[in-house]
């Protein structure tokens, strides 16, 4: 499958669960990141995307990164309106992400605040779930602690098999691809 | 928003369902056959990871570890995700019994939770509520005087209230659908994030499981992801799914717990739950129980637990049919005994259960070891011999009908539980038998082919107006028919329990029917449970004997046909040398749950679109309740006019003649529609020319 076929598929099928995908060249990164955040400060980052705290400072949002002193932390968990994280890899056949514990902590970045943003590069969108389950089961060692499949944001049908979206975890998702250069 | 159903059949398009299912079942075959190896093995790599293990042999034995832990860590408040197991050793129990707080925190289970009750489904254990009782139940344990009254208000409320819990919590508590015993990793799927919260908040995580659960590497678990969500809720995945090993390499937080001070370091503990699980394994006829992945697909498309729910139809805390043989595997004997004669083997669940479990069979094993365990009751002693009452019965059916029909007179049946409301069917003096030898042969100038008519209990003694019409039909086709000396097929019996009885005939059947396969016969059957025993249980139900492995079980199943199937195929195959004449007239079809199971549910339909002019409608293939001698026991006999309010309902949309093919199909929809029923061979039957 051609990667952009791939991408759009990806596009369509986490639209379908209820996330929302954004399409940004390199250079947009920062603007749409902060876009999706700037009214749910603080936020929360992981080891591997706390390049972006030094950014996010010129706009004034304060980041927390998961790793850090307890005392910096535990306060930041009861009050973060969203997270950042990276990616492992992607599935085009379900709009799944793969997260791993990205260094420490990444979990709390995807689990705790009301939106989770997920930067994921678009050559780590594969094109079925299968694929990502491969990449999943070779690296499994050094995704120690949890990795985590995410399809769309929580939900719930524990009420009249009504449909809800948010319930204990992030009310939404929203993944950022990183269209390769030059596509 | 769209049914479960219709969500499943779309989350299940392009998918080759079959061939998953058989990869998923032999997964599970080999798993469990290296059981005691696999965990062995992930004791080993839990432990040198730095988390413990306990591998508990009862259910006290699980709750009351995970207790001691809670004490001797000064837990104060646990945080619980959805557990199935934990429901099983009481656990909740067990913790408050020791002072501990426990807090479910998956929105079912915690509505369960604070209504004092236990769950009633696998997947959505508080289905049972309505939005108006969780409203209630809301503003009464919450002390709120103006409650939400939406979905999802009410679903934040929830996560308001918790939220501040799982903070504090010294303690989370997990199940796990799937254990890799490779890398000691637990695997748990779920939509809400609770699960998420659960393991990386708390410094202690406790997952309880299974042994039935481990497999060996990350890569097994795949194809299951493919399946379970799927059977579950109709979804392509879960929300999440977590694959956790050890633990999270952050040091604990301190966000005010009680054990804030003492507990310093993060801790895993796996506690594996035996509970009956080992010795089942061992037990063939059992074993296939702990293959099951709890995606409550089969209590979807349940006739019975879909009317009744958990509670009445359910075992603590597994419910349904597999829920009856969970209560088996676990030493509920009671429980599974108390809610076994519900499964009315409609078999609909075989179709969908993603490790292809045939619950069916379980209840009826688990009938026959309940029935060895405490004797068996007057009347299923009857019922298990349709063929004795039958022989009584015809010779003297003068004297016996206006007995049977004399409403006055059914009072005793109450004596045997049997429901005085229920006509019992009339016995006819000539049996198909008697017609047949009294006819004599018939010759087919050059068949096309040789057929034997197997003689069911009920079409000799009871309907056998209904043979005749099968002996002509098929002779005009162009077979050549005799009728096969043989044995009751063993359903009726089976059906009660009485498997050592169902085996001697079933062993006959072989014996007799393997001979008229050699010699080129094709084997015809009219009433399609009898065609399911002989097709679809013999294997299983011979497993056991001499006869087990033997080729001509494999010959029979190959060539032995319902007659509607047959008549199809020889128009299909363009062998059929019937004629017929049109007939104006609707039909309404109803399709017999074992026609369905076996794959042929449309060829009644069929039949009948062969005769020229015939309008024909099929309706939805609803069980009908009846289900052999289930209606006619006075502690169902309500339950299963329920069953089939539905199925009336359907019919009764259409003008016309009502056929259907089995005999007890056929009273359950005269009872319930007072319209008469006939099957499809009488009608074609009219159309020869």
């Amino acid at each position: 499958m051609p990667l952009s076929e791939r991408t759009s598929m990806f596009a369509e099928r986490l639209r379908a669960v209820g996330g929302v995908p954004y399409l940004v060249r390199p250079p947009d990164l920062l603007d749409t990141v902060a876009g999706l955040i700037d009214a749910h400060r603080p936020v929360l980052l992981t080891p591997e995307t706390a390049w972006l705290a030094s950014e996010l400072d010129e706009w004034g949002i304060e980041a927390v990164i998961t790793s850090a002193a307890p005392a910096e932390l535990e306060p930041a968990l009861r009050r973060c309106g969203a997270g950042v994280t990276g990616c492992v890899a992607a599935a085009a056949s379900t709009g799944t992400v793969l997260v791993g514990p990205e260094g420490g902590g990444g979990g709390l970045a995807s689990s705790l605040p009301e939106r989770h943003v997920v930067l994921v590069r678009e050559s780590d969108i594969h094109a079925t779930l299968g694929e990502v389950l491969s990449v999943l089961a070779e690296r499994f060692g050094e995704l120690d602690g949890e990795a985590v499949l995410i399809t769309g944001p929580s939900r719930t049908a524990d009420i009249e098999m009504m449909s809800v979206v948010g319930v204990h975890g992030p009310l939404s998702l929203d993944v950022v691809i990183i269209l390769a250069e030059g596509a | 928003m769209a049914t479960l159903g219709a969500r499943r059949a779309l989350a299940f398009e392009g998918l080759d369902f079959q061939a998953l299912r058989s990869r998923l079942r032999a997964i599970k075959e080999t798993a469990l056959e290296r059981n005691d190896e696999l965990l062995d093995r992930l004791v080993e790599v839990v432990e040198q990871g730095g988390g413990h293990v306990k591998v508990a042999a009862t259910a006290e034995e699980a709750s009351d570890y995970v207790a001691r832990l809670a004490v001797e860590r000064g837990v104060r408040l646990v945080v619980k995700s959805k557990s199935m197991v934990s429901e099983e050793v009481h656990l909740n129990a067990a913790l408050e019994a020791v002072g501990v707080e426990v807090i479910e925190t998956d929105l079912g289970e915690r509505i369960i939770q604070l209504a004092g009750e236990r769950p009633s489904h696998l997947i959505v254990p508080a289905v049972h509520k309505t939005k108006v009782e969780v409203i209630d139940l809301f503003a009464e344990t919450m002390g709120l005087d103006d409650p939400p009254t939406e979905a999802e208000d009410l679903t934040r409320l929830v996560r308001d209230d918790l939220r501040e819990r799982f903070l504090q919590a010294d303690m989370g508590v997990t199940g796990a659908n799937f254990v890799v015993a490779e890398t000691g990793t637990v695997v748990v799927v779920e939509n809400e994030g609770n699960v998420r919260l659960t393991t990386q908040l708390p410094p202690i995580h406790v997952a309880v499981t299974g042994r039935e659960k481990i497999l060996e590497r990350p890569e097994d678990v795949a194809p299951f992801l493919e399946l379970l969500p799927r059977s579950a809720t109709g979804q392509l995945l879960t929300s999440y799914v977590s694959f956790i090993t050890g633990t999270p390499s952050t040091p604990p937080l301190d966000l005010g717990r009680e054990t804030g001070a003492t507990v310093r370091e993060r801790e895993f503990h796996l506690v594996i739950v035996d509970n009956g699980r080992g010795a089942a394994a061992s037990d063939p006829e059992l074993r296939e129980t702990l293959y099951c992945i709890r995606c409550g697909a089969c209590l979807n498309v349940c006739a019975p637990y879909t009317r009744v729910g958990g509670h009445v139809y359910g075992a603590d805390p597994y419910p349904g049919g597999i829920g009856c043989a969970w209560a088996q595997v676990t030493g509920d004997v009671e429980g599974a005994a108390h809610i076994n004669g519900l499964c009315t083997t409609c078999s609909r669940c075989t179709e969908v259960c993603p490790v292809m479990i045939d619950i069916p069979w379980l209840n009826t094993v688990i009938r026959a070891r309940t029935k060895d365990a405490t004797g068996m009751r007057w009347r299923d002693r009857v019922f298990a011999r349709a063929d004795l009452l039958g022989d009584v019965l015809s010779p003297i059916s003068a004297l016996a009908n206006p007995l049977i029909a004399c409403r006055a007179l059914r009072a005793p049946s109450r004596l045997l539980d049997i429901d005085p409301e229920r006509r019992l069917p009339r016995y006819e003096r000539e049996t198909l038998e008697a017609w047949f030898h009294r006819r004599g042969r018939a010759r087919v100038p050059r068949p096309e082919r040789r057929v034997a008519l197997f003689v069911d209990c009920f079409v000799n003694h009871n309907l056998p107006e209904v043979g005749r019409a099968a002996v002509t039909t098929l002779e005009r086709a162009g077979a050549e028919v005799v009728l096969a000396h043989t044995s009751c097929c063993g359903r009726p019996a089976m059906s009660q329990g009485s498997l050592d009885v169902a085996r001697g005939w079933a062993a006959n059947n072989v014996e007799e029917l393997g001979r008229l396969v050699a010699e080129g016969y094709d084997i015809i059957c009219v009433e399609p449970s009898c065609l399911s025993a002989l097709r679809d249980d013999y294997r299983r139900l011979l497993e056991t004997t001499s006869l087990a492995c033997d080729e001509r079980i494999a010959f029979l199943e190959a060539n032995v046909y319902d007659v509607t199937e047959y008549l199809v195929l020889a128009a299909r195959e363009g062998w059929s040398r019937l004629h017929l004449e049109p007939l104006v007239e609707e039909f309404v079809v109803h399709g017999h749950c074992h026609q369905k199971a076996l794959g042929i549910g449309a060829a009644p339909a069929e039949l009948l679109r062969l005769i020229p002019g015939a309008v024909v409608h099929e309706v939805e293939a609803l069980c009908c309740g009846m289900v052999g001698s289930f209606g006619y026991k006075a502690e169902y006999s309500e339950l299963s006019q329920a069953l089939g309010a539905r199925l009336f309902e359907r019919l009764n949309d259409h003008e016309g003649q009502v056929v259907a093919c089995g005999i007890s199909c056929r009273s359950q929809i005269e009872m319930g529609t007072e319209r008469t029923v006939v099957h499809p061979v009488e009608v074609l039957a009219r159309a020869l020319f």
